[in-house]
């Protein structure tokens, strides 16, 4: 019996093809000229799918790759000015074929405050998170913006020494540690 | 992304990682794994754990095979633990976790989410119904709009 086969027969005993399809993935057993026929006839059908792609199938896609870049960063890099709410925002812009000024009346804020927040001259708000959530279709999650901002903040408060110490100079009764 | 305990329907938070040395012997020590996921060292191979705990319990694994002249991700093979099996599991959206991640993969190297994988015959219309593959004969695959919804249901 092929290897697969006898794996599945096994399992059968024990669960529902339901449950098998709910826990694994059971390949299916090829001999290797059926392997090669496979592999072409899914070439094939990728090439198609690749020259069938319509301008918005490639937006959402590219929207979705930028929310993978930007939680890649979130989680696995130090803070970078070039990975910048800012930055992600331009590139944002770019995926979907708008101009500055569409996109500031997309999201309806003013064109200055957008063109400041994508140079990262002014920080963005919590409301501008919310606001490109549903401007992507929830694609990008609020969460991932918000995150962005807290990721250059938290940075630049760990090197901010000359707030600190006006800060700290308004402190009375410090407690003992 | 987040798995739910069956028992006490509460949720927790996991990650996917890829597998390393170690892992590879615990898998074959534990006992939770049917398939032998040493012959998948060729491939990528992932688990997926509890996000934060030091020795994670592995709930499940996949391995990717990176196809990048198609632009394609293919999934050769997902388990389960023994334990997340059938009617008696203990944690809930393993695999659909795992499919979603072969998927965000693909979106992330610019595939457009397209990732294949060739199940067993009499499985095929499971994975349909149950994932939102298309089937192309005895293969299946998924991209873009469908894709997007299983990351949406399970990332």
């Amino acid at each position: 019996m092929k290897k697969y086969e006898k794996i599945y027969t096994e399992l059968r005993k024990q669960y529902s093809d339901e449950e098998i399809v709910d826990s694994m993935l059971i390949p299916a057993d090829l001999t290797d000229a059926e392997r090669k026929e496979l592999a072409n006839e899914m070439r094939e059908i990728r090439m198609k799918s690749l020259r069938e792609t319509t301008e918005h199938q490639q937006i959402l896609s590219d929207v979705m790759r930028l929310r993978f870049q930007i939680e890649n960063y979130l989680k696995k890099e130090p803070f970078s000015t070039q990975k910048t709410f800012g930055q992600y925002l331009k590139e944002y812009i770019r995926i979907v074929k708008k101009s500055r000024q569409e996109i500031a009346e997309d999201l309806s804020i003013h064109y200055t405050k957008l063109s400041r927040i994508i140079n990262d001259k002014e920080e963005p708000n919590v409301e501008l998170s919310y606001r490109l959530e549903k401007h992507s279709s929830k694609l990008i999650a609020a969460e991932l913006w918000w995150k962005l901002i807290i990721k250059k903040q938290t940075y630049l408060i760990s090197r901010d020494v000359e707030t600190r110490k006006i800060e700290y100079l308004k402190v009375k009764n410090q407690i003992r540690a | 992304m987040k798995l739910i305990v069956r028992k006490t329907e509460e949720e927790f938070e996991a990650e996917i990682v890829e597998v390393n040395d170690d892992d590879f012997l615990t898998v074959k020590k534990s006992g939770q794994f049917g398939f032998n996921w040493d012959e998948e060292r060729q491939y990528q191979v992932f688990k997926i754990v509890k996000t934060n705990e030091e020795d994670a319990i592995i709930h499940g694994l996949i391995s990717l095979i990176d196809i990048p002249n198609e632009m394609r991700i293919h999934i050769s093979l997902i388990e389960n633990s023994n334990d997340n099996k059938g009617k008696n599991k203990k944690i809930d959206r393993v695999a659909g976790c795992l499919l979603a991640f072969a998927v965000g993969v693909a979106f992330e190297k610019g595939y457009s989410g397209f990732t294949s994988l060739v199940p067993k015959t009499e499985l095929i219309g499971l994975y349909v119904n149950k994932y939102g593959f298309s089937q192309y004969g005895r293969q299946l695959a998924i991209e873009t709009e469908d894709a997007i919804q299983l990351i949406q249901k399970y990332l």
